[in-house]
């Protein structure tokens, strides 16, 4: 039995956004682990095991970036800044998340999770589905605890804009 | 506060990760602010949306035999004793386990990071409860079914307490066997993680203190209380753990 590999995966499938890549990713993230095992001083072991997991992920994710500049989430990295939101239009317009949230499908709210960029992507899915807190978020990512809290708050409202536009062309 | 500064501290609010004064705070901001509890509203609902709606994917089976056997390629190249300096622990521990035993062998009966065989024995149950997918005999979130589903099957009244407004709903009970008697555990959850209470009595008037330990990965709190002994095992971080046993112990 290998300790925390779901959580592992889960977080590379995210990372990655597929399965064959995911399990690359993961197979020699705990290939690094072992080799390594001897600068673990104890502590949280998931922790640990994640941090790799998420540095081999990125590893992978720069490397294809330099491959093949025509990557198709490119776009996603230049997300505007929430300083200047303009471009999720009608965003001002009363509160629209109300009535689309129950038609939001689990499809259509997984690939809005899939554009985000990667450093939000990865905050969202150690908060809301592997149910981490700010402090284990802030240990594998290896920022501050500020820093995860406002990554999530910009990761959140760029998810509800997106899945906004979406509604909306629908 | 102002709206500026409330925004800024509604996620840590949402995560319930702000402390006491903060908490005071940003509720008195919101019962007075439409345009910001608004906001929070609509933060829930996208929580509530990500937390059913998002996928948690499996590992698939063929991954856990695929880094075995890389793991079993590169030990041939090199001794696992290089590899491993610092001995058997936790993560390492497990790992090496795994390679080093047959797979038939599960890992937290060969990981012993400390001498307390009852400890051992719960995180060992904890685990296999969870494997089996069989945590408990009795599914209920309501004490007052859970508590009576243990009368005539262990000869004493097990606490059980209703936490889910603290974040820890009750999920069930089961039959355990530990320590070479019958014993209660109630299973909890947080979030994605569960939490097994173990209690069985112990001498009245011998309460303690909580003890704090990690094992095979696992956190453990361990005390004595009104003639109860119990035993939490949980794959939750120390501080939440914590705050769980402060809950229950109050």
């Amino acid at each position: 039995m290998l300790p925390h590999l779901d959580a592992a995966y889960n977080l590379a499938r995210w990372l990655t956004r597929d399965d064959q890549s995911a399990q690359d990713v993961v197979q020699e993230a705990y290939l690094r682990a072992l080799k390594f095992f001897g600068s673990f001083r104890g502590g949280d072991g998931k922790a640990w095991i994640l941090a790799i997991v998420r540095n081999a992920c990125f590893d992978w994710l720069k490397q294809r970036r330099a491959q093949d500049l025509h990557e198709p989430f490119d776009e996603d990295i230049h997300t505007p800044s929430p300083d200047h939101p303009g471009r999720a239009t009608g965003s001002a317009a009363g509160n629209p998340e109300s009535s689309a949230v129950s038609s939001i499908t689990a499809e259509r709210l997984g690939s809005a999770l899939e554009r985000l960029q990667a450093d939000y992507r990865e905050a969202l899915v150690l908060r809301e589905i592997e149910g981490l807190s700010y402090k284990e978020i802030a240990t594998i990512t290896n920022v501050p605890i500020g820093t995860v809290m406002s990554r999530l708050a910009r990761a959140r409202e760029q998810l509800r804009k997106r899945l906004h536009l979406k509604r909306e062309e629908t | 506060m102002d709206c500026a500064r409330a925004s800024e501290l509604l996620h840590g609010y949402l995560d319930n990760e702000l402390d006491a004064l903060h908490v005071q705070e940003i509720e008195a901001h919101l019962e007075t602010c439409a345009s910001c509890h608004g906001e929070y509203e609509q933060e829930l609902k996208l929580r509530s949306l990500l937390q059913v709606q998002a996928p948690r994917y499996v590992a698939p089976a063929q991954l856990r035999s695929r880094i075995l056997g890389s793991v079993r390629a590169a030990r041939r190249a090199r001794s696992l004793r290089e590899w491993v300096p610092m001995g058997w622990l936790q993560f390492g521990g497990a790992l090496a386990a795994a390679v080093v035993l047959s797979s038939t062998v599960t890992y937290y009966s060969v990981v012993v990071s400390n001498t307390d065989r009852v400890a051992d024995e719960v995180v060992a149950s904890h685990v296999r409860s969870l494997i089996t997918n069989r945590p408990t005999d009795v599914v209920s979130s309501d004490q007052h079914t859970v508590k009576p589903w243990f009368n005539g099957r262990v000869d004493f009244a097990p606490l059980v307490k209703d936490l889910s407004e603290q974040g820890f709903p009750l999920v069930g009970g089961r039959l355990d066997y530990v320590d070479g008697r019958p014993v209660a555990a109630l299973m909890y959850r947080h979030r994605q993680h569960w939490i097994s209470v173990f209690m069985w009595p112990d001498q009245p008037g011998k309460d303690t203190a909580t003890r704090r330990f990690s094992m095979s990965g696992y956190n453990v709190a361990q005390w004595t209380s009104g003639g109860l002994r119990f035993y939490v095992v949980a794959d939750m971080a120390s501080p939440e753990l914590g705050e769980f046993v402060a809950k229950l112990r109050s």
